[in-house]
């Protein structure tokens, strides 16, 4: 990428880079208060109190081991999606590096210090407030940088539960494949990281130096300083706090292109034909979060697959015919979650087995079972886990007795290289992947219907169908349209051709004049 | 004036003792030393004075008052203090170390700027060079002489000085001694001084308490203790020096 281009880019994303840079500053500000409000007192307790310093501490060690998508998603049915858990979250991270450091700072404080604070008759308060605490400030200060430090690395994972932030544009671009994406969140989250700990090693610096010379000029520029910061925080909460007013809808999406592009359609045909206020959630990473989400009213609009419903979230087993699927979704999700599942899309993103055109036509294959006779040539590429998984090689033995030569198990990118260099002959794919129709594969036909249906539809909370009913009549005509043909080559269109999930979606929306 | 009756302290409910049934009186105006070996009890005794230490048994009174009726806060507020560690807080000023009891006793900023820059030249360091510097930037006599200062901040009647030049050179200690004689025509404090030094007891003490492991010994001028030590320990202490000291009494007279 050259460096105009790349200038280009960063230009044309300006205004979603200050948003999201802006989300990141807010969370980052907010948890590390919290922290900061939470951990000193805490610290303080600690250094008082020798019997509470192991629970203290043991408690703080262990907050910090939990892994962060963990302890995001274990936040969920408490706080639910957005910011409030992500805060809460990169709070509890930073507790442990304040508590510590409060505590070493106060341990720190020269005995000398406290007897002659003691001699001249200070009060306990006195001593803390005059003697210690300042004493200590430098060491606490440390401490603060180093959890700064963590949390605009960890606040890049709360993307993944709707908080916003840099993140988006970090799992955006990995869900997308598109580097550039990636470093748009990268870098200046790196370089918040870089700025913030220059600015609190500046205080740090600054308060240990208040030893040595004149006092007052140091206190202006502590001052100057925080007095920015406070009004920088000011202005992010105001702002924060000043878009709520028109109604809002949210739209949801999981993390992958195909999911990117609907969740456009959605939004875009909203936008274009209501006046509401469409927020986007493109990255409520799982199924379990979206569907926690739905159900608490954070989130209002999101496109499902019937197989991810009927296996995962209603923990059914039994494979049904794609409409005795659809229609049993529907229902349960009606009576349990008041969701309403509208009319399928019209594509069917389920996994499928793929050979070469070439290959198709010189052995005559249309079905799965037709691979029976040449099976011992037969060599697979397919994802991780596929070995071991029912419905990968274990359900291809047991429903086609089907034996191939030899698995290999490679990531999905490496799956359609393979095949195209004829490395393999089989391939493992998804039915909507738009190599399908670029490296001019063949989809066998499931004939003896091993792998579930997932045919695509879009999911409404009934509550927002009874406010707003017009939604439903705004999306129909998307019900039917989109085939799997179709579905391949905008897939295409974003993955290889790196067009923007808004583009393909707004291009499709024009040409079927839906906008 | 400082009464103390019967005192005594200790650590174990009574197995041993640190201080043992002292009973003496400080004057209106004196200097008195505790003398002593480490382990004797000196400090501590003088520590029980401002309560940094509880007494176990026996009476302490100041100026007719026992000092269990005084809030321990504020019978230190009233008592100066110094003592061999110094423990100048090293993120405040010398003025603002000097008037930190000021401060705590809400005294406005320009008061205290005054009266540190009076205390200041009481001790003979420069307001002007030193005020605004920071403790580690000065010597340790130097630093002494503001813990001096500090302790003097309130105009307390009663100073307790704890080894005070212990950790100084000799020179240095001979300088600050000469100090306290002046400072003590000057200001006529009640003082209680705490050493293990015969010579710095006799150039300093117009009256001598001698401790041996928590019990006093012996207690008078340093002319009385010399002629006519009261205990064996007494004049074992004062004879390997028996010469020096009684030139150095003769000079102090």
């Amino acid at each position: 990428m050259s460096d105009m281009s790349l200038i280009h880019y960063v230009a044309a994303h300006s205004v979603e880079l200050l948003e999201k840079t802006y989300q990141q500053c807010y969370l980052v500000g907010f948890s590390m208060l919290f922290a900061i409000v939470i951990g000193v007192p805490f610290g303080i307790g600690i250094a008082y109190f020798k019997r509470i310093r192991g629970p203290v501490l043991w408690f703080a060690n262990i907050l910090q081991t939990i892994p962060s998508l963990a302890l995001l998603t274990f936040l969920l049915p408490v706080f639910g999606i957005g910011a409030k858990p992500a805060i809460t979250a990169l709070a509890l991270y930073a507790l442990l590096p304040i508590i510590r450091s409060t505590y070493t700072g106060i341990q720190s404080v020269p005995e000398a210090s406290l007897n002659a604070a003691r001699g001249l008759g200070f009060t306990r308060w006195q001593r803390m407030w005059l003697v210690e605490l300042p004493l200590a400030l430098p060491i606490i200060i440390s401490g603060v940088r180093i959890a700064t430090a963590i949390s605009v690395g960890i606040a890049t994972l709360a993307a993944f539960i709707g908080a916003g932030g840099l993140g988006d544009f970090i799992n955006q671009g990995l869900a997308l494949n598109n580097m550039r994406l990636v470093m748009l969140g990268a870098i200046p989250a790196a370089i918040m990281a870089l700025v913030l700990d220059f600015m609190l090693g500046y205080i740090e610096k600054k308060l240990s130096m208040r030893r040595v010379a004149k006092p007052t000029r140091r206190r202006n520029i502590i001052m100057i300083m925080t007095c920015v910061l406070l009004i920088a925080f000011a202005g992010f909460a105001y702002s924060h706090w000043f878009t709520k007013h028109k109604t809002r809808i949210v739209v949801a999406t999981k993390q992958f292109t195909e999911q990117f592009i609907i969740g456009q359609m959605i939004s875009q045909l909203l936008a274009a034909k209501t006046n509401f206020d469409v927020v986007e959630k493109p990255n409520l990473g799982t199924t379990a979060i979206i569907t926690q989400a739905m159900k608490r009213g954070e989130v209002d609009i999101y496109p499902e697959y019937t197989g991810t419903a009927y296996l995962l979230v209603l923990h059914k087993k039994k494979i049904l015919t794609p409409k005795a699927t659809y229609d049993f979704v529907k229902k349960a999700y009606a009576q349990r979650y008041g969701i309403q599942w509208l009319k399928p899309l019209g594509f069917d993103n389920t996994q499928a087995l793929a050979v070469r055109q070439a290959f198709a036509n010189a052995y005559q294959l249309k079905t799965i079972s037709n691979l029976l006779p040449i099976e011992s040539q037969l060599v697979i590429g397919a994802p991780p886990g596929f070995i071991g998984r029912p419905d990968g090689y274990i359900g291809l033995k047991r429903v086609y007795h089907l034996h191939f030569g030899a698995v290999r198990e490679m990531y999905p990118s490496i799956i359609y290289k393979a095949i195209v260099h004829k490395k393999v002959n089989v391939a493992m794919v998804y039915t909507t992947d738009g190599r399908i129709t670029a490296d001019h594969l063949l989809v066998l036909k499931d004939n003896k219907h091993l792998f579930p249906p997932y045919d695509a539809a879009i999911l409404v909370r009934k509550a927002t169908l009874k406010a707003h009913p017009q939604i439903a009549k705004i999306l129909a005509p998307l019900a039917g349209l989109i085939t799997n043909k179709i579905m391949q080559t905008m897939n295409y269109d974003v993955d290889i051709k790196k067009q923007s999930p808004a583009y393909v979606a707004k291009e499709f929306l024009k040409q079927h004049h839906l906008i | 004036m400082i009464k103390l009756k019967n005192v005594a302290k200790t650590y174990d409910d009574g197995k041993t003792f640190v201080v043992k049934d002292v009973s003496l009186t400080v004057n209106k105006g004196e200097t008195l030393v505790l003398l002593g070996s480490s382990g004797s009890g000196k400090s501590t005794t003088l520590k029980l004075i401002n309560r940094l230490t509880e007494l176990s048994a026996g009476d302490i009174e100041i100026n007719g008052q026992d000092i269990k009726s005084f809030d321990p806060i504020s019978l230190r507020r009233s008592i100066g203090y110094v003592f061999q560690g110094i423990g100048l807080f090293p993120h405040m000023t010398i003025a603002e170390n000097v008037a930190a009891v000021l401060r705590i006793l809400n005294y406005s900023i320009a008061e205290r700027r005054d009266q540190a820059y009076q205390l200041l030249n009481l001790v003979n360091l420069d307001p002007a060079k030193f005020a605004d510097r920071f403790p580690h930037e000065l010597s340790g006599g130097q630093q002494q002489r503001v813990g001096v200062a500090r302790a003097l901040a309130a105009d307390p009647h009663f100073l307790l000085m704890d080894e005070p030049f212990g950790a100084l050179d000799a020179i240095t200690r001979d300088d600050l001694q000469a100090e306290v004689l002046r400072l003590n025509q000057e200001l006529r404090k009640t003082i209680v001084f705490v050493t293990h030094d015969i010579f710095e007891a006799i150039r300093l003490g117009d009256r001598i308490a001698v401790l041996h492991q928590g019990q006093l010994q012996q207690i008078g001028t340093s002319h009385d203790i010399l002629a006519n030590p009261a205990t064996q320990f007494v004049e074992d202490l004062f004879a390997k020096s028996k010469m020096q000291c009684a030139n150095l009494i003769e000079q102090e007279k």
